[in-house]
């Protein structure tokens, strides 16, 4: 399972080097989104507020989209291949090969687009540093549940207006975690019970993930 | 042991029956030509073979297995399918497609210098896939049939884009595939120039 796994990811990251979607369209993308929103927002007023870790995120879940949608439709023709299916790559592991090649490519432009936000709405150094690892845990779940609705609106008929409207609303609760979490460390007061339902996320819907992937293909 | 048996099998496809009653047994392994006009059920046919679809009706079992869900993920493990899309990613080289199938099938790397060479395309290991022609493709997945050695393989239309050299090629294979005990079906809408076929069937409207 675990050489698939690795397959999976040396591929996915291999087509990005080639590719750069991730540098010339994702994360322009998501630098535009977040300046035109402090634009609209007017940053100057929000600085070190707790509307400022509220559009970070706003900005981190339409990247998630795009990133996700980028990718099935760039593999839907070849994942719904005769050919890729004649494969039958361990349903597990093609998603936890994904999950994590996707999570480490969105952490990236995270990492982008909180110094940005950081500069824009005054967050400090040391109050970045503090939220790290909720942002971490937040991107992952945003990816395992993006990767798991991903596949199934490339599957055969769908439409691309699919992913958001299915994801969308799962994308909530996480989005409300993380954000608080953010305020939190950006404004110093304490938030620790949104880390339970941060980790309880990540392993209920990467459980779901593990179980159904596979048969999300079978569809 | 029976390869394949299909009995009033029924498939649809959007409330379409793309088969629609069709039964077929092949008793052994050998080379079997299906034959039917555009749109009559050969490639339908072949994907319930290849533990592709699901059925609606009917009773299919192929090299063992009962088509259920998971017999059908079996016989995907056993099969080779050999068709008109892109198998590989055209973001990378013909060796990484190749290491990347048989390291997610466990197949033996050690047989891809081979494979190649056989296809002709031992001098293209690091070329993207997408700058491959319609016929390297097309050898492309010849060569990875040849790497993985189904015990059924499942071609559609496997002399479609290929040049004279090619079309001999992919008969040279069959028959190498078939001495080796396997089972090769394929379809067509010519003649064949097959130094052995141990049957044919013809599809209409899905029967």
């Amino acid at each position: 399972m675990w050489s698939t796994i690795i397959a999976i990811i040396r591929v996915q990251w291999r087509v990005e080097m080639r590719q750069r979607v991730l540098l010339w369209q994702v994360a322009p993308f998501a630098v535009m989104a977040l300046v035109i929103t402090g634009l609209a927002a007017n940053a100057r007023s929000i600085a070190r507020t707790e509307v400022g870790p509220g559009l970070v995120y706003v900005v981190l879940v339409f990247t998630t989209l795009l990133l996700i949608g980028r990718l099935f439709s760039a593999e839907s023709s070849s994942l719904s291949s005769p050919s890729f299916a004649m494969l039958a790559i361990d349903g597990s592991a093609a998603y936890l090969g994904t999950v994590i090649a996707l999570a480490v490519e969105l952490l990236v432009v995270t990492g982008v687009v909180v110094a940005i936000a950081g500069l824009l709405f005054h967050f400090s150094a040391m109050s970045l540093l503090v939220a790290t690892p909720s942002i971490v845990v937040t991107i992952i779940d945003l990816t395992t549940l993006g990767v798991l609705f991903g596949a199934l609106a490339a599957r055969p008929g769908q439409s691309a207006a699919l992913l958001p409207l299915i994801a969308l609303p799962s994308f909530t609760p996480v989005i409300i975690a993380g954000e608080r979490l953010l305020s939190a460390a950006v404004t110093h007061h304490g938030a620790g019970q949104w880390w339970g339902l941060l980790i309880l996320m990540s392993a209920v819907y990467g459980g779901i993930g593990v179980l159904l992937y596979g048969v999300i293909g079978e569809l | 042991m029976t390869v394949a048996r299909l009995t009033d099998v029924v498939v649809t496809r959007d409330a379409f029956p793309v088969l629609a009653g069709l039964s077929w047994t092949i008793e052994q392994p050998g080379t079997y030509v299906v034959r039917g006009g555009n749109g009559s059920g050969k490639t339908s046919l072949l994907r319930v073979l290849a533990g592709l679809d699901a059925i609606a009706a009917g009773e299919a079992e192929v090299l063992g297995h009962r088509l259920t869900a998971t017999g059908r993920r079996e016989v995907r493990r056993r099969a080779g399918w050999l068709g008109h899309d892109a198998p590989f990613h055209d973001a990378l080289t013909v060796a990484e497609n190749l290491a990347f199938a048989s390291t997610v099938t466990r197949v033996p790397r050690e047989r891809m210098a081979d494979a190649l060479e056989q296809v002709e395309l031992g001098a293209r290991t690091d070329t993207l896939a997408s700058r491959l022609s319609a016929g390297q493709r097309r050898r492309l997945g010849i060569a990875w049939l040849i790497m993985r050695r189904p015990e059924l393989w499942l071609l559609d239309e496997p002399h479609a884009a290929l040049d004279e050299g090619g079309r001999q090629l992919v008969d040279d294979v069959v028959g190498r595939a078939v001495a080796g005990g396997a089972t090769v079906v394929l379809t067509t809408h010519h003649d064949v120039s097959l130094s052995r076929v141990d049957g044919e069937f013809m599809v209409r409207g899905g029967r």
